[in-house]
């Protein structure tokens, strides 16, 4: 169920952006593993201990003794969860709602390719994208910690979290990409597909800050990705990601029927 | 036997918006005109056959299948022209043509480069900078560019110039002569009645008439506004018994039908400075049916 002609258009047509996050991406990595620090107070635990709220509430806190404890608090708590989100976002909503508010769709449909087709295709394209990201995170993460401080990085808790990262990113993507399908106009189709997303980070940024707000827990996605419980290995850990790997199949498979069935009226 | 059927078509959008109870039919290679002015539902009857939306009621059938749940099927053998072109961006016109061509599963691209020469398109163009026209012309190439046995038309000629609709009707006809089946809509009579041979007149969401052109052409009356060079005569000229429709300082506009011989004479009769056929509007043509259903 792919037309290579329509996928090999989407990926033409979004890499640029991706690039572009890349470099941003590749800005980050690097920066926060140079300022790791085995020995002594890394940078980042001077900015915790200063700072200690605002850390918090960005998800930055938690033992950063080892490579991956320390990637985990700085980088699995903000970084690796919004920029590939915001790559994500954009890409689902150029995929099929920016079709049908240009009036492009009517080119897709007109055609012997069927709806089924379509949809498949762009799903496709939007996982293409997510798995290049989240490979293109590890990749380079194991690379530059491997070259500033051989040996430290536990690379299979990497390749474990990096995984769970990636269905957390097919879930979120699958909020854009059924938005993408539900609304018409690119503009509410970014607005709730993007803001469904963000509205459940904010609540994760608010309950990060402890003491009551912490219950909030229980009213953001963002909870069911523990880097934290991966890395201990405890089996909560693995089990959260499954619910989150079960919620993304029904939010593709809702947007699959949604598109089937909808009105274009283009 | 019937290539496109539609069966009491209903789409309610509320407010008197949409299409009600729309029956009609095409036979195979018959060239079919759609007529109604802007927003009396052409578009919507046409993306009904073209699967995007789904009807209320009704049924819509092209060879016989459902044009929602067959519509990919249908599309092998379907040209279609958009009211509203918009392509994919950021491409030049050879590269979308290329593209859907690919999309389609289309390898030869013989026909598609005797349109581009015969509408004298440079498809090297970024479809961007293009004009409504050249648009249009890129339109027309690639709906047809897979040689398709039925050709859906929505407003094909807008934006065309006089000589690239000449250009376009030439290609209808050649087309009809294959013995395609074609359905064009139109809000203008005068473009309709070149190719069609039939025609439905589709106003406020129902269908007005279905007739032949032939037979339209019959009830259809044409008006013409006469110049008198001393306005004094024209108090005689109103008792001579045709139909004035209006009269304003030293010009009279008459309405003629069936009586063309007798016009001629009077204005030889009279002292005639000018004359002029005034093109008459969908609006006229159907004030005109309406009258005639109410005389039948």
């Amino acid at each position: 169920m792919i037309n290579w002609a329509l996928y090999k258009q989407g990926i033409k047509s979004n890499y640029k952006i991706v690039l572009l996050f890349f470099g941003l991406l590749a800005l980050y990595i690097t920066s926060i593993i140079s300022m790791y620090n085995p020995e002594a107070l890394s940078v980042m635990e001077e900015f915790t201990r200063t700072m200690p709220e605002i850390m918090a509430m960005v998800g930055m806190t938690g033992d950063s003794t080892t490579m991956m404890g320390y990637l985990i608090t700085y980088l699995y708590g903000f970084i690796f969860l919004v920029i590939p989100f915001i790559v994500t976002v954009i890409i689902a909503n150029n995929l099929v709602a920016s079709y049908v508010d240009r009036g492009s769709m009517v080119y897709l449909l007109s055609s012997p390719n069927s709806r089924k087709t379509i949809i498949f295709t762009q799903m496709k394209v939007l996982g293409t994208f997510i798995f290049a990201i989240i490979a293109y995170c590890t990749i380079l993460t194991i690379i530059f910690s491997e070259v500033m401080f051989p040996g430290d990085l536990a690379i299979d808790k990497l390749l474990i979290i990096n995984f769970g990262l990636l269905i957390l990113h097919i879930f979120l993507g699958g909020i854009a990409f059924a938005s993408s399908t539900i609304f018409n106009d690119m503009k509410l189709s970014l607005m709730f597909g993007g803001g469904i997303p963000l509205a459940f980070f904010l609540i994760q940024m608010l309950s990060n800050m402890g003491g009551k707000l912490e219950d909030l827990k229980f009213f953001t996605i963002f909870t069911l990705f523990q880097p934290h419980k991966i890395l201990s290995g405890e089996t909560q850990g693995y089990l959260m990601i499954g619910v989150l790997a079960i919620l993304a199949i029904i939010l593709y498979v809702l947007a699959f029927y949604i598109f089937k069935k909808k009105d274009l009226s283009i | 036997m019937s290539v496109i059927k539609i069966e009491n078509l209903t789409k309610d959008y509320g407010s008197h918006k949409g299409i009600f109870d729309v029956s009609f039919q095409i036979k195979e290679g018959e060239v079919f005109g759609f007529l109604g002015p802007n927003g009396a539902g052409k578009t919507t009857t046409i993306r009904h056959l073209m699967g995007f939306i789904k009807q209320n009621s009704g049924e819509c059938y092209i060879n016989d299948l459902n044009c929602f749940i067959n519509a990919s099927i249908i599309q092998e053998n379907t040209g279609y022209i958009p009211g509203e072109i918009a392509f994919i961006d950021g491409m030049t016109g050879i590269k979308f043509i290329k593209f859907l061509a690919d999309y389609r599963g289309l390898k030869d691209l013989t026909k598609a480069h005797e349109l581009i020469e015969r509408f004298d398109l440079d498809p090297k163009d970024n479809i961007k900078k293009m004009s409504k026209g050249t648009k249009q012309k890129l339109g027309i190439i690639v709906a047809l560019m897979h040689d398709p046995k039925i050709i859906i038309l929505d407003e094909p000629t807008s934006g065309l110039d006089p000589l690239m609709q000449n250009k376009f009707i030439e290609l209808i006809l050649e087309e009809k002569k294959k013995g395609k089946t074609i359905l064009m809509s139109s809000h203008t009579f005068e473009e309709v009645e070149k190719t069609c041979d039939r025609v439905a007149i589709i106003k406020a969401g129902e269908i007005v008439v279905i007739d032949t052109i032939a037979n339209l052409k019959k009830t259809k009356s044409k008006k013409f506004t006469i110049t008198f060079h001393d306005k004094k005569e024209i108090p005689s000229f109103e008792k001579e018994g045709m139909e004035v429709v209006n009269v304003s300082n030293d010009k009279v506009t008459v309405l003629v039908k069936n009586n063309i011989k007798k016009f001629i004479k009077l204005i030889n009769k009279y002292d005639i400075v000018d004359i002029d056929e005034e093109m008459q509007s969908l609006e006229d043509i159907f004030i005109e049916f309406y009258e005639g259903d109410k005389n039948d």
